[in-house]
């Protein structure tokens, strides 16, 4: 029988953090272990918001987690508090020394998805992810029952009508709104899920 | 659900528009909470996909179809009114909503399996409202003008390529068993009968249909809710399929 993989604990719990840091200087391995999976994610959000490039966030990300773990092996932190804004640190200094060393690999804000994102990624691996990416999206679509959460959607991601003025058509609290998009987001991460991709960015 | 960064927090994050401070904050707690990642992430996939689909929809778009917003609202008015009488009220009513609510809804009902129906959903959407899809008008829009509406046949236009039509009728009781069926006038009693499905939330029911059977032509309009054992008209209407437009 299968020993069941460790699940990385979810939310944020400073208390059992401040564990894990104590435990991976006593040489507990499963706390490594742990420590890659709860951070990784975070860690490569942070990296895929300034750089487009996938397998350079992956090496980053890694690379970061390396050297925190030697850290934390060693002398360890002086406020586990901190470790966040450590990791955090350590991933932009790596980045920003790879983009120093690399000048052709341009940085691609989020902020200019609507015209590039998209249509840059045009390797054949990219536009099978794309496609379906939006196979995932038309089916999050057209499985929306309430006619008024998709046109929300719409009008939200794409006409980019502001949260007020949405809020306002279809008289809804902001904390509706929120709900709205982010049982949208979650359901669009299950369907990613179940195709094997993950929702990067 | 981190309630901590509300969704415009996330937003301006992933535009990379907000201060310093804040962007610190929120990434150190996203490293520090996996669930927000993932909800930052999932963000981002919602928006590449959304972007991709208005992508695909410029480039599947035919030019000849791209109008102003104006003149796609008086393409949109023009045919349909005239003056009312009364005791249609309530049909008009219902023949407004169907007849609004069929393309918008078949957008956003449709399970699409196919490009080509996907092309044929863009095609329909600027056709209907100018440079705003078709299903993105609010629902209340179907029902604003129903003394407005005429007595006059309900004309539904089907783009090219539609395969299949949902359409949607208020109900207030969706509940109960319901169908819709379509009579040709030029074959009566050849009639197609649609089971109406209860559709959630919205107090309606829904019936689909593939357009290859909506061929051009005249059709009456029967709903019938199911009664005592038996079924029993709910409301008539009359609906041309315009041929020129399929």
């Amino acid at each position: 029988m299968n020993e069941p993989k460790p699940t990385p604990p979810r939310g944020h719990d400073p208390v059992e953090t401040e564990r894990l840091a104590l435990a991976i200087k006593q040489g507990d391995r499963a706390a490594e272990s742990m420590f890659v999976k709860r951070f990784t994610p975070g860690l490569l959000t942070v990296l895929r918001v300034r750089c487009s490039d996938e397998e350079l966030c992956r090496d980053l990300a890694q690379e970061s987690l390396r050297i925190v773990l030697l850290r934390l092996r060693g002398n360890g932190l002086e406020d586990p508090a901190g470790l966040a804004g450590f990791l955090r640190g350590t991933a932009l200094n790596l980045l920003a020394n790879e983009l120093r060393r690399s000048a052709h690999r341009t940085t691609e804000t989020a902020s200019d998805w609507l015209d590039q994102a998209v249509s840059e990624r045009a390797g054949p691996y990219e536009t099978v992810e794309t496609d379906d990416l939006v196979r995932a999206v038309r089916e999050l679509i057209s499985g929306m029952k309430v006619e008024r959460d998709r046109d929300l959607l719409w009008r939200h991601y794409v006409l980019e009508d502001s949260k007020e003025r949405l809020c306002a058509e279809f008289t809804l609290s902001a904390e509706h709104f929120d709900r709205v998009l982010h049982r949208a987001r979650q359901r669009l991460r299950e369907l990613l899920v179940s195709r094997g991709m993950d929702a990067r960015m | 659900m981190n309630t901590q960064f509300s969704s415009e927090t996330i937003r301006a994050y992933l535009d990379r528009h907000l201060d310093a401070r804040t962007e610190q904050a929120l990434e150190e707690a996203l490293i520090m909470d996996a669930e927000l990642a993932d909800e930052v992430q999932a963000e981002a996939a919602l928006r590449r996909g959304f972007a991709e689909l208005k992508r695909r929809e410029t480039e599947t778009q035919p030019r000849s179809n791209v109008h102003s917003i104006g003149d796609a609202a008086a393409r949109r008015t023009a045919p349909v009114v005239a003056r009312p009488r009364q005791r249609y009220v309530r049909y008009a009513a219902a023949a407004a909503l169907f007849g609004l609510a069929a393309i918008p809804s078949y957008l956003a009902l449709q399970n699409m399996r196919q490009q080509a129906d996907f092309e044929a959903r863009l095609t329909a959407r600027i056709e209907s409202s100018g440079d705003r899809a078709a299903y993105q008008l609010p629902a209340s829009l179907s029902t604003e003008a129903p003394a407005a509406a005429s007595d006059s046949p309900l004309r539904l236009r089907l783009p090219e390529n539609v395969r299949e039509v949902s359409l949607e009728l208020p109900s207030t009781d969706s509940r109960a068993p319901t169908r819709l069926q379509l009579e040709p006038a030029s074959q009566p009693g050849a009639q197609i009968t649609l089971a109406g499905v209860p559709l959630s939330d919205d107090n309606a029911i829904g019936f689909r249909v593939g357009s290859e059977r909506l061929l051009p032509g005249s059709y009456k309009v029967t709903v019938e809710r199911q009664q005592d054992g038996g079924w029993v008209a709910d409301r008539e209407f009359v609906l041309n399929i315009d041929a020129a437009q399929r």
